[in-house]
C-alpha cells in the first residue's frame, strides 16, 4: 500500500477529526470494521473512508486488513493508545465542566473583614462544605482598602467589607447589604456601671480606656464622640486594633466593641445607591 | 463579637447609645463578573447565615425573596 508523504505537524490537527480517534478506538477494540462502525453510528463505507483519512493525515498503514477483521500495525497500536489517552482526557474535561456548571467543584476566593470572619462566614463556610465537601473555597482576612481593590483586580470573586462610599472604589463593583451592626462599650464584668440602666460617656473619661488606632475613620468617629458629648478625650489610653481581645486582659478598662444587633436593611442595591447609608 | 463575650458573662455592655459611622458589611463583587455557579452558591450560604442570626433577618430574607 503506497501512501503519501506524512504532513507536517503544523498541519495534522487541521486534518484530525475527533470522529476518527472515536472509531480507531472502536476498531481497535473490536478489530472489525462493520462492528466499530455500528458502534460509532458509521455506515461500514463511511468508517472505511475515516480510516483511510487517518492513514494519509498520518502517513502510515494503521491496520492490517484481512479476511478474519483488521489487526492493528504497530503505527496503529501506538496510535490507538494516544486516542484513548485523549478521548479519556476529554471525558474528564466534560465532567469537569458538568461539575463547574452545577457549583459542586470549583474554587471560590473571599477575602473578610474581621467581625464577618468571627461568625458569620465559619457556619456560611461550615455548610457550603456539608453541601459541597469538594467546592474549594480560599479564605483571607484583609481591611477594607486592599479588600476592595483585590475583588475589583480579580484576585478575590467575594468581598465581606463596610459599604464601599467612595465612587471611584465603588466604580463597577456590586454591592448587596449583608447585615448591620451597632457599636457598645464593652467592660469587664465588675464595672461599677455593668449593672447600671443608663451611663454617661462623661461619667467615664476617667476610667482606663481602650480606643481603635489613631487612623482611619472609627477613630476619627470615637474622637468626635467625645469631644462632642464630654469635650475632651480620656487621658488613660490604650489603643490597640483588637479592643475586644485587649479589653480581657484588661478587665477594668472600657473599650468600643460592635455589638451582634445585626439589621438586614435593604435587598441588593448596586454600588453607590443604597439609601441606607445616604441616611448616614 | 460583645454580645457573644456577654453572652459568656466575659463583659458587661455599658448601657450607652452610639452611632455607627462606618455603615453596614456589604458583600461586594465585580460587577459584570457573571457570577459562577460555585459563587452563587457561596453568596446564597453568607445571605442565608446572615438572616439566621436574627428572626427579623429571616423575615426580611424571605420578602426579598417573594
Amino acid at each position: 500500500m503506497t501512501l503519501p508523504a506524512p504532513p507536517t505537524i503544523a498541519t495534522l490537527p487541521f486534518r484530525l477529526k475527533f470522529r476518527q480517534l472515536v472509531l480507531l478506538d472502536a476498531l481497535g477494540a473490536s478489530q472489525s470494521l462493520r462492528k466499530a462502525a455500528a458502534q460509532t453510528h458509521l455506515t461500514q463505507p463511511a468508517a472505511s473512508r475515516a480510516m483511510a483519512e487517518l492513514e494519509s493525515a498520518f502517513g502510515v498503514q494503521l491496520f492490517e486488513r484481512s479476511h478474519s477483521g483488521m489487526a492493528p500495525t504497530v503505527y496503529g497500536n501506538a496510535l490507538i493508545q494516544h486516542a484513548r489517552r485523549v478521548l479519556f482526557d476529554v471525558q474528564q474535561a466534560h465532567a469537569e465542566i458538568q461539575a463547574l456548571r452545577s457549583g459542586s467543584q470549583g474554587v471560590v476566593r473571599l477575602g473578610s473583614l474581621l467581625p464577618p470572619a468571627t461568625g458569620l462566614l465559619p457556619k456560611a463556610v461550615g455548610e457550603i462544605k456539608k453541601r459541597l465537601p469538594h467546592l474549594r473555597i480560599s479564605l483571607e482576612q484583609l481591611p477594607q482598602k486592599p479588600l476592595v481593590d483585590r475583588v475589583r483586580e480579580g484576585s478575590l470573586d467575594i468581598a465581606l467589607c463596610r459599604h464601599i462610599t467612595d465612587r471611584d472604589d465603588a466604580a463597577g463593583l456590586e454591592q448587596s447589604v449583608l447585615f448591620d451592626e451597632d457599636y457598645v462599650l464593652v467592660a469587664g464584668r465588675s464595672h461599677r456601671f455593668a449593672r447600671s440602666r443608663s451611663v454617661k460617656l462623661a461619667e467615664l473619661i476617667d476610667d482606663p480606656w481602650i480606643l481603635p488606632h489613631g487612623s482611619g475613620p472609627f477613630h476619627a468617629h470615637v474622637q468626635a464622640l467625645f469631644l462632642g458629648r464630654v469635650g475632651c478625650m480620656p487621658a488613660n489610653v490604650v489603643e490597640s486594633s483588637t479592643p475586644l481581645a485587649a479589653n480581657l486582659q484588661l478587665g477594668s478598662s472600657t473599650a468600643f466593641s460592635t455589638s451582634c444587633k445585626r439589621r438586614w436593611p435593604s435587598a441588593t442595591r448596586s454600588a453607590g445607591s443604597c439609601p441606607y447609608c445616604r441616611s448616614r | 463579637m460583645a454580645q457573644r463575650y456577654a453572652q459568656r458573662r466575659q463583659l458587661s455592655i455599658l448601657p450607652i447609645t452610639l452611632s455607627n459611622p462606618l455603615g453596614p458589611h456589604v458583600i461586594a463583587v465585580r460587577a459584570n463578573m457573571g457570577a459562577s455557579p460555585a459563587v452563587r452558591t457561596v453568596l446564597e450560604a453568607l445571605r442565608d447565615a446572615a438572616a439566621a442570626e436574627l428572626p427579623e433577618n429571616q423575615q426580611a430574607l424571605q420578602a426579598l425573596r417573594a
